[in-house]
């Protein structure tokens, strides 16, 4: 078992890991910037060291020095939580290297499934569907030539990629050769890799993953699936569990599919398999791995009971799955939103400043994931999540109830923040019935979303 | 334990500034501090302690040598903000603070064995190397920044120093 933790990130996952640890009797050492002395994960960690100033490259993204950090604490193993350096493969080689357990599967496994390309040709060989497409391409002519197969729309990605860098959707022959090369382009200058790859575009669409966890013994299981088909730019806003668009046969298919996967490339911890689901032909196709512990993962955990942070450092550990396959049931409907300082009414822009009020519902089959409280000053350096509101409750239709009562009760004052959006989504006809896509928000809902403006 | 004895300390420099008295010698639990308020040198105090180096004007308080996080410690609570936000008794009373400009491990030589860069107390020059703070094998030369007397180190040498935690006071000159 893990002794003592150092947790490389901050905000609510922060506060999230340090629950965990704690909840397992390991001690705690979290790096902060200088700008997150005095945030809830401080107050609540054993130890807070800080690693640099504000801007992340110099903190959060700043791998000597949370090493160090973590080497002169007395650390034993290194949490990353997500983003920032969760999926950077140097960074788990380098807490590995001295001599520290990187809470995560290992570097090799991080580089394999970081590569587009090359994750779509393990899943391809693990049997695992993927959307039609290429290898990396040299150029706008090979692109072509596959469209005279498969026909358009296609989408030009980064090998290398994510959030939608490097990324181009086109309809026609014409805009080819120009959408190739200034995705090339900015693939090379976001990522220092111009490798492009073509795929065929999936118009309607739902995103849905599957949880899976590995141990050191070789078992993996999977927590089920999640569906977050409610997203802007590519940016997730909505979760649930159990998906309401797949049926038994395709559950178990995506399921099974990704626990071969994990297995395939030996998976220790916390993994997501995503895939997209073509509404029009019912088809789904693997999109990507992610080799961390997600925003969304408390949509399983409500549904499943179990504690996936505690298992990652279980694991962590050197410790096998708590949970076999069969012991893993899913009762019930759980939906989660992420709750930004971000004005909806303006484009969505960030709206950092300090909280002067804030007040989270309460009560049964309601969760808040949050390290915000009244007085916090919501920092303009990092992204803008305050929190995650969570519930439970026996089908959609009853958690939508609870999710719409628990907006209503939560307070927020001092920065605008999404509810506004969040209440009209949870009141919409479309998403009352499940009939939305990934594309939904931005096509379908914002355009005739007419909100109050926002008082300042 | 040392954020009681610095809210102690405060209030005595406090109650000290606010009196008629120009010097005060105080000890007690292992803490001597020694102030005086025309920035002469108090002369060593004759009754006891080569131990105590006499300091000249604002004295810093002991325990800031023992706010340095000592590691690894099985873990007291101890927030960063603590850490940082340490006795800056020493900058009212007009002493310049450097503080780590990163995070690592704070050496006062370049390498085991060797004399230190500068003893306390020593005159020093603002380009003079203080220390060294290593972060993973790296080893960066810290500058005093400032020319003065260096009055104390804050940290044992050896010893893991966080972003901005004083290491060291100058009396600038």
């Amino acid at each position: 078992m893990l002794k003592r933790v150092l947790i490389a990130n901050r905000g609510e996952i922060a506060v999230r890991v340090i629950r965990a640890c704690q909840s397992l009797g390991i001690e705690t050492v979290l790096a902060a910037s200088s700008a997150d002395r005095d945030t809830l994960g401080a107050q609540l960690a054993d130890r807070t060291v800080c690693v640099g100033p504000p801007p992340a490259p110099k903190s959060y993204l700043n791998m000597p020095a949370l090493v160090a950090a973590a080497v002169g604490t007395g650390c034993d193993a290194v949490h990353p939580g997500y983003g920032f350096l969760a999926e950077r493969a140097p960074f788990a080689r380098m807490v590995t290297e001295a001599g520290l357990t990187f809470v995560g599967p290992t570097a090799e496994v991080i580089d394999m499934m970081g590569d587009k390309v090359r994750s779509r040709a393990i899943a391809t060989a693990a049997g695992v569907p993927v959307t039609p497409g290429t290898d990396c391409i040299p150029s706008a002519d090979a692109a072509l030539a596959f469209t005279r197969v498969h026909g358009f729309p296609v989408l030009l990605k980064a090998s290398a990629g994510g959030g939608g860098r490097g990324m181009r959707l086109v309809h026609d022959d014409a805009a080819l050769p120009t959408a190739f090369d200034s995705a090339a382009n900015e693939a090379q200058a976001a990522f220092g890799d111009p490798s492009i790859f073509i795929e065929r575009y999936i118009e309607r669409a739902r995103h849905i993953e599957v949880q899976v966890m590995g141990d050191t013994h070789g078992n993996v299981v999977h927590y089920g699936e999640r569906d977050c088909s409610v997203q802007r730019r590519y940016q997730k806003l909505i979760e649930e569990a159990p998906s309401q668009s797949i049926d038994a046969v395709q559950r178990a298919r995506i399921t099974e599919a990704a626990v071969q996967l994990a297995r395939h490339v030996g998976y220790v911890g916390a993994g997501t398999v995503e895939f997209i689901l073509d509404v029009d032909s019912g088809e789904i196709y693997f999109l990507e791995m992610n080799t961390r512990i997600q925003v969304e993962h408390p949509v399983t955990e409500m549904v499943t009971g179990a504690d996936l942070v505690a298992e990652q450092l279980h694991v962590a550990g050197g410790a096998a799955l708590t949970r076999r396959q069969q012991d893993i049931t899913v009762s019930g409907h759980a939906i989660e939103c992420r709750i930004n300082a971000e004005a909806p009414t303006l484009g969505f822009r960030p709206w950092p400043g300090r909280l002067s009020a804030w007040q989270p519902p309460q009560g049964q089959g309601i969760r808040v994931d949050s390290h915000c409280y009244a007085g916090y000053l919501i920092p303009p350096y990092y992204d803008s999540m305050v929190g995650k509101l969570i519930v439970h409750a026996g089908d959609r239709t009853a958690a939508i109830a609870r999710m719409r009562a628990a907006l209503d009760a939560l307070v927020i004052e001092g920065v605008e923040t999404t509810v506004p959006f969040l209440r009209a989504v949870f009141d919409d006809e479309d998403f009352r019935a499940n009939a939305v896509r990934t594309r939904w928000v931005e096509e379908d809902f914002l355009p005739r979303w007419t909100p109050a403006q926002p008082s300042r | 334990m040392e954020a009681n004895y610095n809210k102690q300390i405060t209030e005595l420099l406090n109650l000290f500034e606010q009196s008629d008295l120009t010097s005060m010698f105080v000890e007690f639990d292992g803490v001597r501090i020694i102030v005086n308020k025309n920035g002469e040198v108090l002369a060593p105090v004759t009754w006891e302690a080569p131990a105590v180096t006499p300091v000249a004007a604002p004295a810093i308080p002991a325990p800031a040598r023992a706010q340095a996080p000592t590691l690894p410690a099985a873990a007291p609570k101890q927030t960063a903000a603590s850490a940082a936000a340490e006795p800056d008794l020493a900058g009212l009373e007009g002493l310049h603070v450097v503080r780590a400009p990163m995070l690592g491990t704070f050496y006062r030589s370049p390498s085991p064995g060797e004399p230190p860069f500068i003893t306390e107390g020593s005159q020093v020059m603002a380009d003079q190397t203080l220390c060294l703070i290593e972060c993973m094998k790296l080893f960066n030369t810290i500058p005093v920044g400032v020319k003065g007397r260096l009055v104390r180190f804050a940290v044992e040498n050896g010893t893991l120093v966080e972003f901005e935690q004083p290491i060291a006071y100058i009396q600038p000159e």
